[in-house]
């Protein structure tokens, strides 16, 4: 036995920094050592308690938590009852929080990978980690002349207010390239910024006190199932409720009348029911003549222009249909529309939103408590962003952030130049899963010289990086989360210790700041240390403690509190607009390109290579990527499907469960298809969602085709996800 | 006789100390104490000559040739296997084993936490890393065979170990139930030489102990 | 006493918010479920729908698994509840194989059966059972048949076995249908 063998010719063993105290076999077994366990200290209790939380997720209902813990592990959640708005319930997601915290196959280390892709992956130490970063950074700096070729591509994932220290980290390291815009949402909000001022609606409690109430092109019993208990409860106080979307969704299946629209010609139906308003004179002049600009040029554009006929062959909506619904709509009071993202979605998606808006304003249907336009509200968005506003250091060369486009976000990264795009960090997103034109963000990734991505499971997007550092769960860390849609504001307490070596992203930037100014003082101003419950209560100003009549943020450690004011959106009357109007004539629309009146702008149409519209909405057991990896949700549902009419099947000799191959020119996919009548024979449906270990993308068939709206309010126009046109065929 | 009898049982447990130290420095994921905890068991071989068990001796050589194939592929492997970032394929968590769900600190957590807060020990870091990882579970093993090795020097007459009972009843109630599935999902998944060498190494020994204390 | 659910599709819009809240509560298996959410037939009423029914065990009134088992493992309470005893149970499956309504399932870790025991320790509380307390909807309620006006409530929605075998306490109020227009390209 050679005892000489020596060590140094094992030369891929690296001094590792990793922290395990490796002196458990110093010795026999007399000198045993703890390292990983260590004597008991003090007899502790083991008890129970309960911890405030709150959903981050990119959601209308951002529920408030209560958690359960027992000697330190989470054993439950449940909806908190001091919100009227969460009412102790949470949905199938929430319910599986255990579930995503506890599972063997979280990220749990710095690691990576030495060849992007290859799936080999090292473990490092946080500081080698920052070591890496930080020297990537500055060497980019020297080379470039300044940050700019680091891009952020960060969005919903975590839409805890304390999180837009992410973007913090990257201002203070200097100018940068930014993904900008939302993919959601923008067109609505460019079209509701043009009518009102801002998007803004009233509280979703008050939906109650609707008599008539248009679901347009959303699906709440999916998407925002709070909601649908507000709706059932105003159709219980004799509320009509009407739903106008292409699939008869959960949402459609409770409506009194359930409308199928030809998709994206939703502006059309709007402007037909305007117009028999108009001619029957349902209109309320009085409101108009007060609160409204451009009525007349309005009302002139619907007589020169627009019909009900033209709406009902545009829509294939029967002409009876749209006058007795405009007749009801406009006589009914108060009358309420829900507008929805998925309705937006469209090249026209955002002209679409202003006819729809116009309705509300010309029936007076604005700044009323049952009645209104609702879309969004960002007003209780209005903290300090304390963690988001740091300075750029000087020096660090360039002139401002440089923005791209979120929505073409492959293409743009790949077309960057002077300087080119080398390193991105990725957090609270998962382009690869979720964007379009998947081929092009793949190569996008492919260019980088280093690709940083923070998050909690492997995804696809993680497969693609160089570096992924763990990230902590909502139970593990504090934070402050309100909701884009209800008037409630949830503090996050720590419930539990954060698992293995996970950390907040604050703490991150905290800590790659002190490394970047351990290799270059001043070349980053992030904090280098903090308390992270101080964070949070930094974000809070005068205005939110105004806002939720609160004299200090300690007092939401009681329970989540409800804004005092502003429940009613419009009330005072007072629109945001240039006149401070409500703008049926809009200048600042022309500006951005688009005619100042909500008139009708044609729809994409299918065409004979590729006849049938896909339509990829949202799935009932995940938010975009998240969730529906998770085995329990797996065990309800494993399978994603391709939804057809039984007119589509049988034209393609399809049968029900059979596998199909949906393609176009940019990619297809092929799944197993679903034959209901509850989609409109001009259109399929896929659900987008991430399936563990599927290579099933819906996305590999969408382009970046973008939609009208969204440069205003947004920085970039958003995206047309249901102006997919695909064939399919049997496989 | 009777100081004889007690230095062949505490050499015969120093052996398999060094054999259980040496995995629970494997699953501690140090690569640098993996290689010196190899090379610390061959010393230890060669100090201490042929074994009274035969079995031992078998894994010992197996040990000392497994050194020879460790690679960087194998820590490619060990991460694929034990650590992430992508689904583990054989986790090295107790309850993730043994609960329906398949996940950690759970009610099993609990049970192995309480079993060593009895013995008066607790995992550093509470919280941070589930208790009934399998490199905690094997430094408690070690812990208690170092007890044990204490309690036999002092005792005069070869009277029941209580620490060697702790052991028995810790290894029957939270080893027996779910390593060997776990060691098989490696056996199954595991291509490298080394971690596979490593887990049939494991899985022998343990078979071994097993055996050798009626359990 | 006859404790049942009361299912009501009329409000029920499968979120599985259900399912989600029982198995949060016990920390079920992810294959294991103890309640269900069925989509009812498309076309049962008449016109094209996306209806619902949550399921989980009806608490017979003559519950087959109770008579089938060899074991005594299934004693039915004074309220009504049908439950099933762990330490009892030889894992047999006999009782999986009479229930018409496939409740039972197989614990493969414990060798043994499990089903739904309508949260009978939490009801003892005071507490409704997860799965009604968890429902966004308010979909699920437990009424005591002996004490409720049933008058717009069914006993069977389409799918169901025959009810007359064991009969079921679980009840159920039938979806609403509003007007459905559909474009004039769909006949």
């Amino acid at each position: 036995m050679d005892k000489k063998y020596a060590i140094t010719r094992r030369s891929f063993l690296r001094n590792s920094a990793i922290t395990v105290a490796s002196i458990g076999l110093s010795g026999s077994i007399y000198e045993f050592l703890f390292s990983g366990l260590a004597p008991v200290t003090a007899a502790k209790i083991s008890d129970v308690k309960k911890f405030l939380n709150a959903c981050p997720r990119n959601c209308y209902d951002t529920c408030s938590i209560v958690s359960t813990v027992a000697d330190g592990i989470l054993t439950k959640v449940e909806g908190s009852t001091l919100s009227s708005y969460t009412r102790g319930k949470l949905c199938a997601k929430g319910y599986s929080y255990t579930r995503s915290i506890y599972s063997p196959d979280r990220i749990k280390y710095p690691m990576k990978q030495k060849v992007r892709g290859s799936g080999n992956w090292e473990r490092i130490s946080w500081d080698e980690a920052y070591t890496e970063i930080a020297q990537k950074i500055l060497q980019i700096k020297k080379e470039y002349g300044s940050t700019l070729p680091i891009c952020l591509n960060k969005y919903s994932g975590n839409f805890d207010i304390m999180h837009y220290g992410i973007e913090g980290m990257l201002t203070s390291i200097g100018n940068t390239t930014r993904a900008t815009g939302t993919p959601c949402w923008p067109a609505g909000i460019d079209a509701q910024t043009f009518d009102f001022g801002t998007t803004y609606c009233n509280d979703p409690e008050d939906i109650v006190n609707a008599k008539y109430l248009i679901i347009w092109g959303a699906n709440p019993a999916w998407c925002s199932v709070h909601s649908m208990y507000f709706v059932k409860e105003a159709q219980k106080r004799g509320c009509k409720l009407i739903v106008i979307d292409p699939i008869l969704t959960q949402t459609a299946s409770q409506a009194d009348l359930y409308i199928q629209i030809k998709p994206s010609t939703d502006g059309a139906l709007a402007l037909g029911m305007a117009r028999y308003i108009l001619d029957n004179e349902l209109y309320d002049g009085e409101w108009l003549a007060k609160n409204s600009k451009g009525a007349e040029e309005f009302f002139s554009y619907l007589q020169k222009n627009i019909t009900v006929e033209w709406a009902a062959q545009k829509t294939g909506i029967p002409r009876g249909v749209i006058e007795s619904m405009a007749r009801e709509y406009a006589t009914t009071k108060p009358a309420n529309i829900w507008i929805g993202y998925g309705m937006q979605r469209h090249t026209n998606g955002g002209q679409n939103v202003r006819a729809i808006d116009a309705l509300a304003a010309i029936t007076g249907n604005i700044g009323k408590s049952g009645g209104g336009a609702q879309y969004a509200q960002l007003q209780t968005w209005g903290f300090a962003y304390y963690a988001m506003m740091q300075k750029k250091p000087e020096n660090s060369g360039g002139k401002s952030d440089r923005l791209i486009n979120i929505n073409n976000f492959g293409a743009e990264v790949l077309n960057a130049n002077e300087p080119p795009i080398k390193m991105m960090w990725i957090a609270c997103r998962n382009p690869i899963s979720q964007d379009p034109e998947t081929a092009v963000v793949n190569k996008a990734f492919e260019a980088m010289d280093l690709v940083v991505t923070a998050d909690m499971y492997m995804n696809s997007t993680v497969e693609m990086s160089d570096i992924v550092l763990p990230v902590t769960t909502t139970f593990e860390t504090p934070g402050v989360n309100v909701s884009y849609w209800h008037y409630w504001l949830s503090l996050n307490e720590q419930a539990i210790t954060p698992m293995y070596e996970c950390k907040n992203d604050v703490t991150i930037a905290m800590e790659l700041s002190a490394k970047l100014n351990e290799l270059e003082q001043g070349s980053c101003t992030f904090p280098v240390s903090g308390d992270l419950e101080e964070w949070v209560g930094k974000e809070f100003n005068d205005a939110i403690y105004k806002q939720f009549g609160i004299q200090d943020w300690t007092e939401l450690k009681k329970g989540p509190i409800k804004a005092k004011t502003g429940l009613i959106a419009w009330q005072d009357g007072k629109f945001k607009t240039p006149s401070g109007k409500y703008e049926l004539w809009s200048d600042e629309a022309k500006k951005f390109g688009h005619f100042p009146l909500p008139v009708y702008t044609e729809e994409l149409q299918p065409n004979d290579e590729f006849p049938l519209r896909c339509i990829s909405a949202h799935w009932k057991l995940g938010i975009n990527s998240q969730f529906q990896n998770l085995d329990w949700m797996a065990a309800i549902n494993n399978e994603p499907c391709l939804e057809m009419h039984p007119i589509v099947a049988n034209k393609f000799g399809i049968k029900d469960k059979e596998p199909v191959k949906m393609y176009n020119d940019i990619g297809y996919i092929v799944l197993p298809a679903k034959i209901t009548e509850t989609v409109s024979p001009d259109i399929v449906v896929v659900y987008e969602a991430w399936y563990k270990g599927k290579k099933i993308n819906v996305n590999y068939t969408v382009k970046a085709i973008p939609a009208d709206m969204g440069k205003k309010a947004t920085g970039s126009p958003g995206m047309a996800f249901h102006d997919n046109f695909v064939a399919i065929k049997k496989v | 006789m009777l100081q004889n009898h007690k230095y062949k049982m505490l050499k015969e447990m120093e052996t398999r100390y060094y054999i259980y130290s040496l995995f629970k420095i494997y699953y501690q994921g140090d690569w640098q104490a993996i290689d010196k905890a190899l090379q610390a068991v061959n010393d230890h071989q060669d100090d201490n000559g042929q074994s009274a068990e035969p079995l031992i001796n078998g894994l010992l050589k197996k040990i000392s040739k497994i050194n020879l194939v460790m690679d960087e592929n194998s820590i490619y492997e060990y991460n694929k296997l034990f650590v992430g970032p992508g689904k583990l394929l054989a986790s090295p968590f107790e309850s993730s084993y043994r609960n329906q769900l398949g996940l950690v600190m759970q009610d099993e957590t609990v049970a192995v936490r309480n079993f060593y807060k009895k013995i008066g020990v607790e995992v550093k870091g509470k919280n941070g890393v589930p208790d009934d990882h399998l490199a905690l579970e094997l430094e408690f093993i070690c812990y208690l065979l170092a007890q044990a090795a204490k309690q036999i020097d002092k005792e005069q007459s070869a009277s029941p170990n209580e620490y060697l009972l702790l052991y028995k009843l810790f290894f029957v109630q939270h080893i027996k139930p779910w390593v060997y599935e776990h060691c098989n999902d490696v056996l199954l998944h595991g291509v490298n030489p080394f971690c596979h060498g490593m887990a049939e190494i494991f899985k022998e020994f343990l078979e071994g102990e097993e055996g050798q204390n009626a359990m | 006493m006859k404790k049942a659910f009361v299912v009501k599709s009329d409000r029920c819009v499968g979120c599985h918010a259900c399912e989600m809240a029982c198995k949060n509560e016990y920390q079920l298996e992810a294959t294991i479920r103890w309640r269900k959410v069925y989509q009812l037939p498309e076309n049962e009423f008449g016109v094209p729908s996306r209806h619902f029914a949550s399921l989980a065990c009806n608490h017979c009134e003559n519950p087959a698994c109770l008579a089938a088992c060899p074991a005594k493992a299934y004693t039915k309470r004074e309220d009504g509840i049908v439950i099933h005893h762990t330490e009892r149970c030889i894992g047999c499956k006999m009782c999986m194989m009479a229930c018409p309504y496939k409740v039972p399932v197989f614990n493969e870790k414990i060798k043994k059966v499990e089903k739904c025991h309508m949260c009978a320790d939490k009801q003892d509380r005071g507490e409704k059972p997860a799965c009604v307390a968890g429902c966004p909807m308010e979909a699920l309620e437990i009424v005591d048949l002996d004490d409720t006006n049933l008058a717009n409530m069914r006993s069977f929605l389409p799918g169901f076995p025959d009810i007359a075998i064991t009969k079921p306490t679980t009840r159920f109020i039938t979806p609403n249908l509003g007007i459905q227009v559909r474009g004039n390209n769909n006949g």
